[in-house]
Parts: structure tokens; sequence; C-alpha cells
């Protein structure tokens, strides 16, 4: 088991690790010859250039904080209007047309819109990025809470549960997984726009820096921070992943004494 | 009626002797299908009496679950359904319900102690709570799995859970709705058992649906056959059986082969097929 786990996790980093040094080969032979395509070594010195400067974990924290802060709102948004949709049939039928309307306008085209509403301000960015995130987390909220099983429904009205007992205790645990799911897909597509509306105009973070990059002619910069938004997707989705399951363990551990 | 009910020393007293819980006139229900109003149950008349095991059997799609569910509160009727004497408007008080679907009818989420307490729980003192829990989930035979998850146990014991979730709500009627239906038959013989033996204990009234012509006889002090579109009751018998019953004795007493062959029979002719298995 363990001896699986380790040699999948090698074949894991060996795909990149050649991939590198094909990378890094291909251009010091000469087979590539771009002006501006840097080698992986160039890349990683301009890293380091860059990890000893203040300005980049500024942009870092910048794009982290607004992801995040634009998640949380477009969570607490995304819950409650998924809750008032999926109880209520007559809202259901009255909204969920407008919703699927709505969430399928492509968000990117709404950033010039955005831009001429709000400049190119740290407002701009959130709601953008909370825009992006709120469909996915209504959406699956929705679908979670109709799916509720009808057993569940009937045995909250025969113990005669008040009506928040109800979606406190049967209906939101029941749509939890999908609401989860939701939140998931919400994270990603909050980071992806807050450095969507930087690369567009927004002076600050990741996506601003790598314009900065590309309009100051520095290529291995640019791959740094395209390194680093790769990365920074990675671990908020892998913390986010970590805490679910924490959540769900702690609930579990809870409910044990 | 069985001889459980006359000597019944807890709820005889309550209600007197004889006493219905449950008592249906003219009942008919009507359920919208695809927009169209359809009546699936026509002007049924019956009653439970206090203590009694009242075994419903009927083809399925004959309107069973949704009979349950009248009693129960869940729909709308017309007619009356009048429960410990007044007329029943949405759940009472009193009346527990146990599915036949156990894997989503349980909490998932929560512990098999968890699930026993859903129905008592912020109801009743903690400690009369937690009592109440280890009473259920001993009478089933569960006290080890407290702490298990409902996930964790096979089937037959996800419906002792629901069972003993019922039960500690410490109900005067417990309605079934084709609890045994999805377990496998040494499963279902051994729980059939548990509940005829839970029901001494709590001295609770059972409406018990099924399909199977066996088991209501087995389980039953008196019988009610359903079927037809919209449904209606076709025949009610009483079942003589001792109260000492058991899978192989009874089974094979002159009395339970008489009493099933007649219900067979009539199933047959209302139905016009041979419903072993319906
Ligand atoms: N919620 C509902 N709405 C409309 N029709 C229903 C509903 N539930 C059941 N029915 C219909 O009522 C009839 C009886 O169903 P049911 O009571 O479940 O039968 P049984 O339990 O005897 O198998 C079926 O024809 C079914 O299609
Ligand atoms: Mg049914």
């Amino acid at each position: 088991m363990a001896q699986t786990k380790t040699k999948s996790r090698f074949i894991g980093w060996f795909a990149p690790i050649i991939l590198l040094i094909l990378w890094q080969l291909s251009i010091v032979t000469g087979i590539i010859r771009f002006r501006y395509f840097p080698s992986p070594v160039a890349v990683a010195q301009a890293f380091l250039r860059l990890a000893n400067s203040g300005r980049f974990y500024g942009n870092l924290s910048h794009t982290v904080i607004v992801t995040l802060v634009a998640w949380i709102i477009a969570t607490i948004l995304g819950v409650l209007f998924g809750l008032l949709i999926g109880l209520s049939l007559p809202v259901w039928k009255g909204v969920m047309a407008s919703v699927d309307v709505l969430r399928s306008l492509p968000i990117i085209a709404l950033v010039p819109v955005g831009v001429i509403i709000f400049g190119f301000t740290l407002r701009l960015e959130i709601v953008i990025a909370t825009y992006a995130a709120l469909w996915p987390i209504l959406v699956n909220t929705v679908s979670g809470v109709r799916q509720t099983r009808s057993e569940l429904l009937d045995i909250g009205r025969i113990i005669r549960m008040s009506r928040v007992e109800r979606v406190w205790k049967l209906i939101l645990p029941s749509a939890l997984p999908l609401i989860l799911v939701g939140l998931r897909l919400g994270l990603g597509l909050s980071l992806v726009l807050a450095i969507v509306t930087e690369i567009v105009g927004t002076p600050n973070g990741i996506g601003y820096a790598l314009i900065n990059a590309e309009q100051a002619l520095h290529p291995a910069q640019m791959f740094v921070y395209i390194l680093v938004t790769g990365v920074i997707g990675y671990l908020l989705n892998g913390l986010f992943i970590f805490s679910a399951r924490r959540i769900l363990s702690a609930e579990k551990s809870a409910e044990k004494n | 009626m069985g001889e459980r009910s006359r000597n019944d020393p807890v709820n005889g007293s309550l209600l007197g002797q004889g006493d219905s819980v449950f008592e249906v006139e003219d009942l008919t229900v009507s359920l919208q299908t695809g927009g169209v109003d359809r009546t699936i149950l026509s002007s049924l008349s019956f009653t439970v009496a206090n203590n009694e095991f009242l075994s419903v059997v009927g083809p399925s799609g004959t309107g069973k679950t949704t009979l349950l569910r009248a009693m129960a509160g869940l729909i709308p009727y017309s007619g009356s359904i009048k429960f410990r004497g007044s007329q029943l408007s949405g759940p009472a008080e009193g009346v527990a319900l146990v599915f036949q679907d156990y894997v989503n009818s349980l909490l998932r989420w929560r512990t098999v102690g968890r699930n026993v307490s859903l129905g008592v729980e912020g109801k009743l003192p903690r400690d009369e709570c937690d009592q109440r829990v280890t009473e259920a989930l001993e009478v089933v035979g569960l006290s080890k799995f407290k702490d298990s998850y409902p996930w964790e146990l096979s089937g037959g014991m996800q419906q002792r859970v629901q069972i003993a979730r019922a039960l500690a709500m410490n109900p005067q009627v417990l309605l079934f709705d084709e609890p045994f239906g999805s377990l496998d038959a040494m499963t279902r013989e051994s729980l059939q058992d548990e509940l005829l033996r839970v029901r001494a204990h709590y001295q609770t009234t059972c409406v018990f649906i099924t399909h199977d012509i066996d088991e209501a006889v087995y389980l039953g002090d008196r019988l009610v056959l359903l079927a037809g579109s919209p449904a209606t009751i076709k025949y009610q018998l009483d079942i003589p059986l001792s109260d000492e019953r058991n899978q192989i004795n009874t089974k094979e007493s002159n009395e339970f082969l008489r009493l099933r062959r007649e219900v067979h029979g009539e199933m047959r002719r209302v139905h016009g097929t041979n419903q072993d298995e319906v």
C-alpha cells in the first residue's frame, strides 16, 4: 500500500521534471529560439530575485486576500439565497430561469462593464470575483436542498420540528456534500477572476505584476508569476479540502460524545 | 383482536378497554398526478383498537403508503380520521412512522445514538432523553452500536435503528410502511419476531403495511385487505392466533395455514391473479 503510494507520487513528479529538463535542453542547444522565451534556469533566477523583494509578497497577499474575501462573501450570499430558492417551490419556479441565464453569461465579458461602473478599484476586483464564485455556490446549494429525501422531510414533520430545525438538522446536512462542491468550484473561479481584473487594470496583485513584467520585457518574471498563480490555486484547493475534511470529522466526533 | 390488548395494563387504563386509537370514516384521498386529480383511496372506513396490531395488505400501487401518510397527518384528505377522538389535521403527537427505505430515512451524518434521539432531543430533559435512547437501543439489540454510523451497519440493523428512533418517542401508535420489504428472508424473519417482542415491551398499537400475506398474518391481530383503483377495503379478517408466536410452530399451525389460505383466496378474487408476492 505505502509502496504503491510512494511509487505513484514519484511518477507524479517524474513527468514535470522531465519536461523541465527537456525545456532547458532545447533552449541551451538552440532548438527553440524565441527572443522572449526564458529557460527554466532563468525563471528560477528571476524567482530568487523576486523572492527577495517586498513588492512580490505585497502582490501575492493582495490576490490571495481578494480571492478569499470574495469567496467568503459569495459563500454567505450563495448559501443564503440558495436556501431561499431551494426551500420554496414558488421562488424556485420564479427565479431559476433567470439564474440559469445569469450564470451562463461569460463572466469575463462582464469585466468591462464592471470597469465602467467601478473603475480600476479594489471594489471592482471583489465584486467580479464574488460574482464569479456566487453561481456555483448558489446553484449547488439549490440542488442540494431540493435533493433532500422526502423521507427526511416527512420525519421532520412527524417529529414536529420547527422550520428552522428542519433546515438546520435535516436539509443543510443533506445538502452539505453538494454545497462543498460548489464552494470548491467557487474558490477556483474567484481566484481566476481576481487575477483577470488585475491583468485588465487593477493596479495591484499577481495579475498586475504579470502585466508589468510583460511591459518591462521580463519574460522570466512573467513565468514566475504564472507558476505562482498555479501554486496559489493548488494550495487554496488543498487547504479547502483539508478544512472540509476537518469540518466533516469534527462533526462526527462532536456527535460521538 | 388478540389477547394482548385485553391484558394491557398500561394503555388499557388510559383509554379503557377496546377504545379506538384511530377511527377512520369515509376516508377519501386524491392526489395530483401530472396536473390531474386522481382518487387513490375511496371511502375507507375502519378502526384501529388500542394496542391492536393491524396488518394492511394489498397489491403494490394500490395506495397503502398513501393511507399511512394520511394517518400520519402528512397529506390532506376528505372524510374523517380521528386519532384519540379528535380530528387529525397534521402530524399528531404520539404517532411515529417507520419507512421501508431505511438508508434514506436515517441521518447518515449522525451516529446511531443521535439518530435515535432525533425525535426526543430538545423536547425532554437531557438525562431522560439519554435514557429513552439507551432503552430503545437495548430493546432492538443495538446497544453496542450507539456510536457507529448507520452506513457501518447491515440493512437489518439499520432498520432496527429506525424502529428504535420511533420507539424512543414513546408513541402510542407505530405506523410501518413495508419495513422489512427490502431485507432478505432470514433477516426479515428475525425482525418480525423482534417486532413482536418490542411491541410487547412498549405496548404500542401498530398499523403494519406489507404486501407479504404470510407476514401480515403472522404479525397481525387483524388484517385489512386493500385493493382496486381507487382502493377500497375489500375484506377484513380477525387473526385469532395465540400471542406466543414463533416462526416454526406458528407458521406450521393449522390455524395459520387456514388463515393465509383464506387471505390468498380473497386476494386472488379481488385482484384476479395469484398474488403470492404482489
Ligand atoms: N405524491 C404523489 N402524488 C401523486 N400520485 C401519487 C403520489 N404518491 C403516490 N401516488 C400514486 O398513488 C398510487 C398509490 O401509491 P402508493 O400509496 O405508494 O401505493 P402502495 O404503497 O400501495 O404501493 C400510485 O398509483 C401512485 O402512482
Ligand atoms: Mg408503498
